[in-house]
């Protein structure tokens, strides 16, 4: 999982292969780790997720909560179709902030501030 | 040693395409190849190789990665999708080696790099025909396969569900009873119903732990193990048994705790459940399975996946499956 600082607004954390059990926990790591005075908005790049499961989805709403709780924003972009599926059939496409692409996700989260 | 003392089989039977935007660099493989007594192609870019692949059924594509327009790796998804048993090798500048890991993860059969050696290609060549051996021979089997049947009992101390789910489903894909694209999803949703059985059947843990504050995931994961550690929780174990013939698959999946009542189940999608982080293991299994059962005490779950095109669809012709399911 890798994660991009920058200038203490933003934060992007990148996760791939499936979104189980154990990656949710590294993902969960390292939200944790970003947020903070002036930083409170996580972008995540979903290009390289290939399946979510139970505890990815869990962990998703609980990070979405957490960050709303504080004002900030949590996005997550460039999510393949497999995944989309599950949040389709699972209806979280209607709570989470969902972008193409990361340059969507950034004036996503700048009409938010706004 | 002579790359030509590589060859073991017959050339000619294989067919190349090389995709470069250097002309030189096609022209030098195409020679060695041809030269090696192998039919080769070559396109000087990702659209006009995709073009050639539609038109004709090669046996390998090399492609360099760092291309103008198309790149090796977005000609790779494309050729993926449209062709998944093609084979594709990679070349790769030392400064691109991020791409040529992520080549791999997206299904090409090896990655060389620059200077060319022409060993290196020949042994991915010899790779391809030892899994085209493989994949006839199997798929010689598959025409006369009858069923296979597999139970497991594993304590929950030894029990790896990511790999095991993973080991569980890959003969779906051997008899071609699940599509490739679709492998995934039925490994995640016996992962789902692995996970059940371990973290709430035999350990007992309650998944609503691990969101109810920040320090709640550390919590579930200390007690969970503790619970490893504990003889009366650790000991309980996990019993998987599958059958699976040419047209339909059946997983049962059993633990040693109290069960739950499967029928108190709620629909996770309703608006009042939507923001709940916990209770949609179950729901992920029934979208992709057929069928998903429970014993009375809620302890075993039975996941039924059909054929869509079964090959066997007279019971008669196998009596052994229909008894033992």
């Amino acid at each position: 999982m890798d994660t991009n600082s920058n200038r203490n607004t933003y934060s992007v954390i990148k996760v791939s292969g499936n979104l189980d059990g154990h990656r949710s926990d590294e993902l969960m790591n390292a939200v944790e780790k970003q947020i903070g005075p002036g930083n409170v908005d996580i972008l995540v790049d979903f290009e390289k997720v290939d399946y979510i499961s139970s505890m990815g989805i869990g962990t998703l709403i609980s990070l979405y909560r957490d960050i709303r709780e504080k004002n900030g924003q949590f996005i997550l972009y460039g999510i393949r179709d497999s995944v989309k599926e599950i949040f389709d059939r699972t209806h979280l496409n209607k709570r989470l902030i969902i972008c193409n692409t990361q340059d969507e996700a950034m004036d996503t989260l700048r009409t938010k501030h706004n | 040693m002579p790359a030509a003392l590589h060859l073991s089989k017959k050339p000619s039977l294989l067919h190349f395409l090389v995709v470069d935007d250097n002309p030189t660099i096609t022209r030098l493989i195409e020679l060695q190849m041809t030269k090696a007594g192998y039919r080769c192609d070559t396109a000087a870019n990702g659209e006009n190789a995709l073009e050639k692949i539609n038109r004709t059924d090669f046996d390998l594509v090399i492609s360099d990665i760092s291309m103008p327009g198309m790149t090796g790796l977005e000609l790779l998804k494309a050729i993926k999708q449209k062709k998944p048993q093609l084979q594709v090798l990679i070349i790769t500048g030392h400064a691109t080696i991020d791409n040529a890991v992520e080549a791999l993860r997206l299904g090409a059969i090896n990655f060389i790099t620059k200077p060319i050696r022409f060993n290196e290609v020949f042994e991915t060549i010899n790779k391809i025909l030892d899994l085209k051996s493989r994949k006839k021979a199997i798929r010689t089997a598959s025409k006369y396969f009858l069923y296979e049947s597999r139970h497991f009992a594993i304590p929950t101390r030894e029990l790896y569900v990511s790999d095991l789910a993973t080991y569980l489903t890959e003969p779906l894909e051997q008899i071609s009873l699940v599509d490739p694209t679709c492998i995934i999803s039925v490994t995640m949703a016996i992962y789902e119903a692995l996970v059940n059985a371990v973290e709430h059947g035999n350990l007992e843990l309650d998944s609503a732990v691990k969101f109810t504050d920040s320090s709640g995931m550390a919590a579930f994961k200390n007690l969970k193990e503790n619970r490893l550690k504990d003889p009366l929780f650790a000991s309980r174990k996990v019993t998987i048994k599958s059958i699976i013939d040419s047209s339909i698959a059946r997983f049962t999946i059993t633990d040693e705790g109290a069960g739950f009542d499967y029928t108190a189940l709620v629909d996770p999608t309703s608006e009042s459940r939507i923001d709940q982080t916990h209770g949609r293991g179950i729901f992920l299994i029934r979208q992709i399975f057929d069928e998903v059962r429970f014993n009375a005490s809620g302890n075993s779950i039975s996941l039924i996946l059909r054929s869509k095109n079964p090959l066997i669809t007279d019971p008669a012709l196998n009596p052994a499956v229909v008894q033992k399911f």
